[in-house]
């Protein structure tokens, strides 16, 4: 009786496993297309000279040049985060900063208090337009979109 | 600092790690009486790959996490069927395993020293072509190809350490190529140490450590001219080791037709041949084939064990799982900030995934089977050690990518900002 119910059990669990790799492979493909694609995309703005970045004002402005915003992109006090700010007033885990069809939106993790411009944000969701000043807890930065290069105007003059 | 986002693959290991623990609770059930031993392997396996992943995570972000769980799950899925097969020779592979990632990890530190492996490129190609020559006259022989050698109790196979070697003689010498002395001196060694392995028995290292070369030569130079000579020249001491060496003619003999000479020589591929066969597309399920009738089960023919226990199905997303590891390596090769690290990325690649398809189509009856390890996934402490510290040197190129895109991202924000 319990070799019928463990050769059952063994009869059902292929199908598990071919499942489990199936799903594993197609996870790697789509993450590695993912990937790529964000790679392409940060260095045609190397090239092109073409960025969304924020920009903290003082004193937050340890990085001097600002940040150049990729696809997605999470901002709190953690070290885990692609912009890290250390100060007691941001959450661990703060807002995300992301972009969709060429449209930059900011989004608030949990209960973390954004303002923007000034107003506090009530949405889940707002977009970003270019020189948005952008408040968390007592940071703020300016969201900027820079079209030329520096290069092309140096060569322009 | 601006950071690309990485990917997190913690979720892919995680159902790595599933997959892996509800096998071996399956194990653990197999003799009607609950196997306590299998699933404490089970839940040490998966600590080790924590560690690992974790360590890994800890020397750099930029690591490439989905490679490591590629191996990663390669690795387990070698050691379920090893545990399986046998438990104290899975336990012996665990060992291994942690060895070579303690390996893996020193490569990857060591690439970032720039010049290390450039500068001790002369003893490394010494060093190779005598361990290869010693073994001729003191090697043991085991399973037919004299290639092992025994230091203080443990067998080591030295040929799987050339291929390491390999890959850095063959970046050092592609990197700057002007005159035909540039890249001559390794090509000789190339034909040297493949010579050395004919001679040997050890046909599988041989045509791996020869086609690795041609086409890191062809990607370093693109002289087809070249290559197409070199190709040529290939064919033609396939052709005389066939007329000049009997296991050679053997083996080609049974390639072409194992049914005539089941019952000796052709046995191994025969029953290779009917274990995928039984398994069909499904499989019969794990514990439920009977693998232990091919010989080499844990070795060369794994593949087979997989395919019959797991089913086709399986079989083919393990090949898969190889293919999206030379698109991933390639991928990091091209992004490469030396032409060396690009050669060097590259090789790796080469070498791990051409020796897959040379053992996968060995045992599927494709060309003639040469006995070589299925990489990550059969048993042999040398292969082991050897394809992680592989993996570990690919590791290193990626992060050195990550950081070399960081620096040039802060480079373009500061242009962007102080205009």
């Amino acid at each position: 009786m319990r070799a019928d119910i463990y050769s059952l059990t063994v009869s059902v669990m292929r199908y598990f496993f071919v499942a489990a790799i199936i799903y594993i492979l197609i996870r790697i493909v789509y993450h590695s297309i993912n990937e790529y694609n964000e790679l392409r995309r940060v260095k045609d703005w190397i090239e092109k000279g073409y960025a969304k970045h924020i920009e903290f004002l003082p004193p937050y402005d340890t990085n001097e040049n600002g940040f150049i915003l990729v696809k997605t992109n999470l901002i709190g006090r953690s070290r885990k985060c692609d912009i890290c700010i250390d100060d007691k007033s941001v959450k661990r885990k703060h807002a995300i900063i992301f972009e969709k069809r060429g449209d930059v939106f900011i989004k608030r993790k949990g209960l973390a208090r954004i303002k923007i411009n000034g107003e506090q944000m009530t949405n889940r969701l707002e977009e970003l337009l270019d020189g948005d000043l952008v408040q968390l807890g007592r940071v703020k930065f300016y969201y900027r979109v820079k079209r030329t290069s520096f290069r092309e105007e140096a060569e322009h003059e | 600092m601006n950071r690309v986002r990485q990917l997190s693959a913690a979720g892919l290991l995680g159902i790595v790690m599933i997959f892996e623990l509800s096998a071996f609770a399956l194990l653990s059930l197999r003799d009607e009486s609950f196997d306590l031993m299998s699933l404490a392997f089970g839940i040490g396996l998966v600590a080790v790959l924590l560690i690992q992943y974790i360590v890994m995570q800890w020397i750099s972000r930029y690591a490439d996490r989905f490679i490591l769980v590629i191996a990663n799950l390669l690795a387990a899925i070698g050691m379920i069927v090893q545990y399986r097969l046998s438990p104290d020779i899975a336990i012996k592979q665990l060992v291994w395993f942690c060895i070579g990632m303690v390996c893996m990890v020193m490569c990857t530190l060591l690439m970032r020293a720039k010049r290390f492996f450039r500068s001790i490129n002369i003893p490394l190609m010494i060093l190779s072509i005598g361990i290869l020559a010693v073994l001729l006259v003191v090697g043991k022989e085991n399973g037919g190809a004299k290639n092992w050698i025994i230091v203080g109790g443990i067998s080591f196979q030295p040929s799987e350490f050339v291929k390491v070697a390999l890959v850095f003689i063959m970046a050092n010498h592609f990197t700057v190529i002007e005159r035909t002395w540039d890249w001559l001196p390794s090509a000789i060694f190339a034909i040297i140490v493949a010579a050395l392995l004919v001679m040997e028995r050890d046909l599988g290292a041989a045509l791996l450590i020869c086609g690795t070369y041609l086409i890191v030569f062809y990607v370093a130079t693109g002289k087809t001219g070249t290559t197409l000579i070199g190709l040529g020249a290939g064919a033609i001491g396939a052709v005389a080791s066939y007329h000049l060496f009997d296991h050679v003619k053997a083996r080609v003999a049974i390639w072409m037709n194992p049914w005539a000479t089941y019952s000796t020589s052709g046995y191994q591929v025969a029953q290779g041949l009917m274990a995928i066969a039984s398994g069909g597309v499904m499989g019969l399920g794990l514990t439920k084939g009977m693998p232990k009738s091919i010989p080499a089960y844990n070795t060369d023919y794994i593949f087979a064990v997989i395919c019959e226990e797991f089913g086709i199905i399986f079989g083919i997303a393990v090949i898969a799982l190889y293919l999206v590891f030379i698109i991933r390596g390639a991928l990091i090769a091209l992004n490469a900030r030396t032409r060396y690290l690009m050669l060097v990325a590259f090789g790796c690649t080469v070498l791990i995934t051409l020796q897959s398809f040379i053992i996968i189509g060995g045992v599927i009856k494709l060309i003639p089977l040469t006995g070589i390890t299925l990489p990550f996934v059969s048993y042999g402490g040398s292969s082991m050690i050897a394809t992680m510290m592989l993996l570990g040197i690919l590791e290193g190129v990626a992060i050195q990518n990550g950081e070399m895109l960081e620096d040039a991202m802060d480079e373009a924000s500061e242009e962007y900002i102080l205009q």
